[in-house]
């Protein structure tokens, strides 16, 4: 996959990784400047991986956040807590770009329904897996309304893969309280996503 | 759901899990006094959870 992107220059890798030390030290206001770096990348790297894959492709969230980690950051100047702060921002972008591909997918299939002669087993779980990211963001909405830090650790968990002391980390809590967060968010989730 | 009523929820949901299952039913029962729509929604949180962590 990285042979076939269009190399990331020096001068970004070294802002982006100057950048997430510091948002690692408590700047949060660095995030405005990072979003924009990651997103760019994240968004080439899963056009370029749809443009590839059969029409009925998964993105795989944690793999390409990773690929644009080994793409955009020096692996010489950070540590475990600036990876952490990394995927907690790249999280939120992989979240949009997996939605937005599910609701273009949704789109699509709408205006051809008719051609839609056999049955396809693949097409049909594209078709699933959209519906039921669909409903995952528009739930991760209506609990961001209720209680945005579960919100944010289920988007922090499941969007970037972050582990329980990952979460914790770019949250500035402890493990024991994002696990108890965790637990009752996600009965949460699985509550409101049978009722859709 | 109002805040004060999630917090709510949330407290007598984390407390009933930190308990063995055998005590959750006399904990809901003193926690929720008479409110059967609460007991009820804590119930229902409680075996989703179970529920997803079987799956």
């Amino acid at each position: 996959m990285p042979m076939e992107s269009p190399q990331v220059n020096d001068y970004t890798t070294e802002n982006v990784t100057q950048l997430l030390v510091e948002l690692s030290n408590g700047n949060h206001a660095v995030v405005d400047a990072l979003l924009p770096l990651i997103y760019d990348e994240l968004r080439n790297l899963a056009a370029n991986y749809l443009r590839r894959e059969r029409r009925d492709h998964t993105l795989q969230p944690t793999a390409l956040v990773h690929e644009a980690y080994l793409r955009l950051v020096d692996q010489r100047s950070v540590n475990w807590q600036n990876r952490a702060h990394f995927f907690g921002v790249a999280a939120q972008l992989m979240r949009r770009i997996l939605v937005d591909h599910a609701r273009a997918h949704n789109a699509e299939k709408r205006g051809h329904d008719f051609q839609k002669l056999s049955l396809d087993e693949n097409i049909d779980k594209a078709d699933e897996r959209s519906a039921e990211l669909i409903a995952l963001d528009d739930a991760l909405k209506e609990l961001a309304e209720i209680d945005e830090q579960k919100s944010r650790i289920v988007e922090l968990r499941y969007f970037g893969g972050l582990t329980v002391e990952e979460t914790a980390e770019v949250l500035g809590v402890t493990p024991i309280t994002i696990k108890r967060h965790w637990r009752m968010a996600k009965a949460w989730l699985h509550g409101r996503m049978q009722n859709e | 759901m109002s805040p004060e009523h999630w917090q709510q929820v949330e407290e007598i949901f984390q407390t009933a899990l930190d308990l063995a299952p055998q005590e959750r039913a006399s904990y809901l029962t003193r926690a929720c006094e008479d409110k059967v729509e609460l007991r009820r929604e804590v119930e229902k949180l409680i075996s989703q959870y179970e529920q997803g962590r079987a799956c």
